[in-house]
């Protein structure tokens, strides 16, 4: 070769070094897949591309594994591959086997167990050609940059007594939340800031006990709290917090050294704080059961981002309603989860009573009318229902028909993907007036549906409230959840309230709202958990009536998921509701048996090649064809 | 410049040997996919996809692709016919395109009988047709990409010598260094380097068409080395032929 020819080449080869590099930066990703299972949210993508720091992950979940985990161990590492795209240079995947060196194992697991801080390990049950083995695998990921590290446990820990199998469903489940869990994470690690979700408490409105698995999930991405607006009037505090501080000291005078809080006793010196604190609550607490003590908070509202309203049972003063008008104008968020009547289930069990279903007396229905949203005082009964533990252990009613599946007819984002809602006694919801809105049915009950006002409810004779038999004869879906966004007119656009409010200085009554949010769902229990023999806690996506048989591996409910892209709807998050309505569509084979293996296996071994042959004696022919004339 | 393609295509099918490698390729894709049970088995995994195709496939064309390409300019070379073409009036870029035309029809046909895998995939599965066809698509246009680049390699290989062993051997290693050596090779190098080492490395740039994903960086990139390997064997051929 000439010279000039090497300083072409050389120029070449730079040319296309700069290119690859340069375009680099404007790169594009097609994801051909349908539904677009591999794209990562536009969400992630923005973290993972602005990455300013050198973004380190661990990943442990790896090893020589049984078949069911090494799907788990796949499915992560495709995503991470898919992060690393995203990432480029400023982020780095180490592998790591913690099992690797035998005798270093421990100390490495002692390590990224951090005393329950890090990664918990998972046991799982394997049971293979009738032999049961234990395997124990680490599923989480560590994101460190800089001097911080954030662990992500991507699935829930076990004990090695406690083993849990592995099936279809929670790999579909780890695989589809693998995105979210490390989105968490970083959220965690750059300390975005959170947002706060207040659950209105003060007018028997659900736990949080009640509502756990819904709280677990939230502050997972929210700085999560109850709140009443009602508070104690100042004197009153501090004559509680005084009282507290007396008993505190004639606690230490009587040289106590432990103290009990909830039966478990605490060495007084070692936590001082804490009894302080807790003996403060403890007067306070005295005193709100007094209503003459209380005092509606004007500002009660004022750190909310969002307001969970959710089943309500007693009246609101009209200066509750007042606070919370004031902050759906000042563009507050709130999810009402309303129900207009309920059942008494502990009196269904009781064969000497007649129960009801009861309307309950929180007086929302005109204040929600305003507006723009009617709460009927009905019980929706729904052909397409879920199943009842009798509360007098009689077994189960297996078509309830006051538990309506719900689901969304016009696939609406929110409902993607989502499994049907469980309702639980739910009321049927209308719209009025207020053009200004924009209004989204977000749950629908089925056409086979029936409303039923007030009447007796009992386990026998269910034929009378199925639909089917005597029902809406229209046919027409009812509408049960809304989602309203625009402008809302104020409740007390023309009405007075008490003076003392009218002249605080602190107050600018606002008529109209800036463009805001409300959820209005005619189902108070859409999160409560169903408590299953004394104390277990149903989780949300799963029945009652089979949960812990040998059924309940598949997931019945979305009521969970509903609720939290509810939230993220609310909270102008939308990408975390897209990231959840991706779905693994399963794509199985069929099982096959023998002899049907060896059609295929024959098919695509001697097909092709047979197919190559033809071509070959055909070509050969033409040939000859050719020479011969 | 079409004369020149037939040509090569012709004389490949004209002998028998030509035969003989595709259907070893297919016994062997065959085997693996369908019969050995191991981590490419497509009927073991009970999931309707052909990803396993397309990770063993890029191993498979790495050693199939140098055996079509090894003759290109080395037959030439050995029995004299090149200087025969350096009489013609076409230039050396026109010979050289139209030699790694016909290395890539050569692939290509090799992948229709493939086809028949995927169709049994789509009766395969528990719901007749449930497969992710459009990424399915996906995976076959990046493995045409990494075909066309091994054929751009091979040929080059094929200009240097004029043994046509000694150019399928340094075509499979060239292949194989640039295919995964890279990669293996990053593992031992510190950051930040390995991770521009692993940009060299054409696995690193099929990870995601292997499941569908079509990205821009994967694509300038093969098209980056095959025209490194084109040009180069053109300026290569026309300082033989001036």
């Amino acid at each position: 070769m000439k010279s000039n020819n090497y300083i072409i080449l050389f120029l070449l080869l730079l040319t296309l070094l700069l290119v690859n590099y340069l375009l680099s930066f404007t790169f594009f990703r097609v994801d051909l897949s349908e539904d677009q299972i591999h794209e990562l949210s536009p969400y992630t993508k923005d973290k993972l591309e602005n990455l300013d720091d050198y973004l380190k992950i661990d990943v442990y979940l790896v090893g020589d594994f049984p078949v069911e985990i090494e799907k788990l161990e796949k499915g992560l590492l495709e995503k991470l591959q898919e992060i690393k795209a995203y990432g480029a240079q400023n982020l780095d995947l180490s592998f790591i086997d913690l099992n690797e060196d035998v005798e270093l194992a421990e100390d490495y697991k002692k390590q990224v167990f951090d005393n329950g801080n890090g990664i918990k390990p998972a046991y799982i049950d394997i049971i293979k050609d009738d032999k049961r083995e234990i395997v124990e695998i680490w599923p989480g990921i560590s994101l460190q940059m800089g001097e911080y590290s954030i662990p992500v446990q991507l699935l829930s820990p076990s004990t090695r007594d406690n083993p849990y199998p592995i099936n279809q469903a929670v790999t579909n489940y780890f695989i589809d939340h693998i995105e979210e869990n490390i989105v968490v994470g970083l959220d965690k690690l750059f300390m975005t800031e959170k947002k706060r979700i207040h659950f209105l408490q003060g007018h028997g409105e659900l736990s949080v006990f009640d509502q756990r698995e819904a709280w677990f999930y939230l502050q997972k991405n929210f700085i999560v709290d109850t709140l009443n607006i009602k508070e104690l009037k100042t004197e009153i505090y501090n004559k509680a917090v005084d009282l507290g501080i007396m008993e505190f000291d004639s606690l230490l005078r009587k040289k106590v050294d432990s103290f009990s809080i909830n039966n478990i006793s605490v060495p007084v010196l070692d936590n001082k704080r804490i009894i302080s604190s807790y003996l403060k609550n403890k007067w306070m607490n005295t005193f709100k059961k007094n209503p003459n003590n209380l005092i509606e908070r004007l500002d009660a509202l004022n750190e909310t981002d969002l307001l969970i309203v959710s089943k309500p049972r007693s009246t609101f003063t009209i200066k509750e309603k007042y606070v919370i008008d004031q902050y759906i104008m000042n563009g507050g968020k709130v999810i009402w989860l309303i129900d207009m009547m309920d059942v008494n289930e502990a009196i269904l069990a009781q064969k000497n009573r007649l129960a009801y279903n009861e309307v309950l007396d929180h007086e929302l229905q005109s204040f929600l009318f305003k507006y723009g949203v009617r709460f009927n005082k009905d019980m929706v009964c729904d052909e397409q229902c879920s199943p009842v533990v009798r509360e007098d252990n009689l077994g189960v009613v297996s078509k309830w028909f006051f538990y309506p599946t719900l689901k969304n007819y016009n696939n609406h984002i929110l409902m993607k993907n989502v499994l049907p809602i469980k309702g639980r006694y739910v009321c049927s919801l209308d719209t009025v007036g207020e053009e200004k809105l924009k209004r989204t049915v977000v749950l629908q009950t089925s056409i086979e549906n029936k409303l039923m006002r007030q009447s007796r409810i009992q386990y026998q004779n269910t034929q009378n409230y199925d639909p089917t038999l005597t029902g809406n004869q229209i046919k027409n879906k009812l509408n049960v959840g809304y989602l309203f966004e625009g402008i809302f007119q104020s409740n007390f656009k023309n009405r007075r309230i008490a003076n003392d409010f009218i002249k605080n200085p602190s107050i600018q009554f606002k008529k109209e709202s800036v463009p805001t949010k409300m959820a209005f769902i005619g189902d108070g229990d859409l999160i409560r958990n169903d408590i299953s023999g004394e104390r277990t806690p149903v989780p949300l996506m799963f029945e009652k009536s089979n949960y812990n048989t040998p059924y309940y591996e598949m997931p019945t409910y979305g009521n969970a998921t509903f609720f939290l892209n509810l939230v993220d709807k609310m909270l102008n998050r939308d990408d975390f509701i897209e990231l959840r309505s991706k779905m693994n569509p399963p794509r199985l084979m069929k099982k096959n048996e023998a002899g049907k293996k060896m059609k295929w296996q024959l098919i695509n071994l001697a097909l092709p090649i047979l197919l190559v042959l033809i071509f070959g004696f055909f070509n050969l022919y033409i040939r000859k064809l050719k020479y011969e004339s | 410049m079409k004369a020149l393609i037939f040509k090569e295509v012709r004389s490949y099918f004209g002998s028998i040997i030509g035969f003989i490698t595709i259907v070893v390729f297919l016994i062997i894709t065959g085997v693996f996919l369908w019969v050995i049970p191991g981590n490419f088995n497509l009927l073991n995994m009970g999931e309707s996809s052909l990803i396993p195709f397309f990770k063993l496939a890029p191993y498979i064309y790495l050693v199939l692709i140098p055996s079509f390409t090894m003759r290109l300019f080395a037959e030439e070379h050995r029995t004299g016919t090149f200087e025969l073409l350096t009489t013609k009036p076409i230039t050396a870029s026109q010979i050289v395109f139209s030699k790694f035309i016909s290395g890539c029809l050569l692939t290509l046909f090799t992948l229709i009988p493939t086809f028949i895998y995927y169709i049994s995939i789509v009766f395969l599965g528990e719901e007749i047709g449930n497969i992710d066809h459009s990424s399915t698509i996906g995976s076959y246009v990046g493995l045409v990409l990494l075909a066309f680049s091994f054929v751009s390699i091979g040929m080059y290989c094929s200009s240097l010598v004029k043994n046509q062993i000694v150019a399928f051997i340094s075509a499979v290693i060239l292949n194989y260094i640039i295919y995964e050596g890279f990669y293996l090779f990053a593992d031992l190098v510190v950051q930040p380097f390995d991770f521009y080492l692993l940009k060299f490395s054409m696995l690193e740039h099929f990870k995601s068409f292997e499941r569908g994903i079509l990205d821009s960086r994967d694509i300038i990139f093969y098209i980056s080395i095959s025209t490194f390997f084109i040009v180069t064997t053109q300026l290569f051929v026309s300082t033989k032929k001036a």
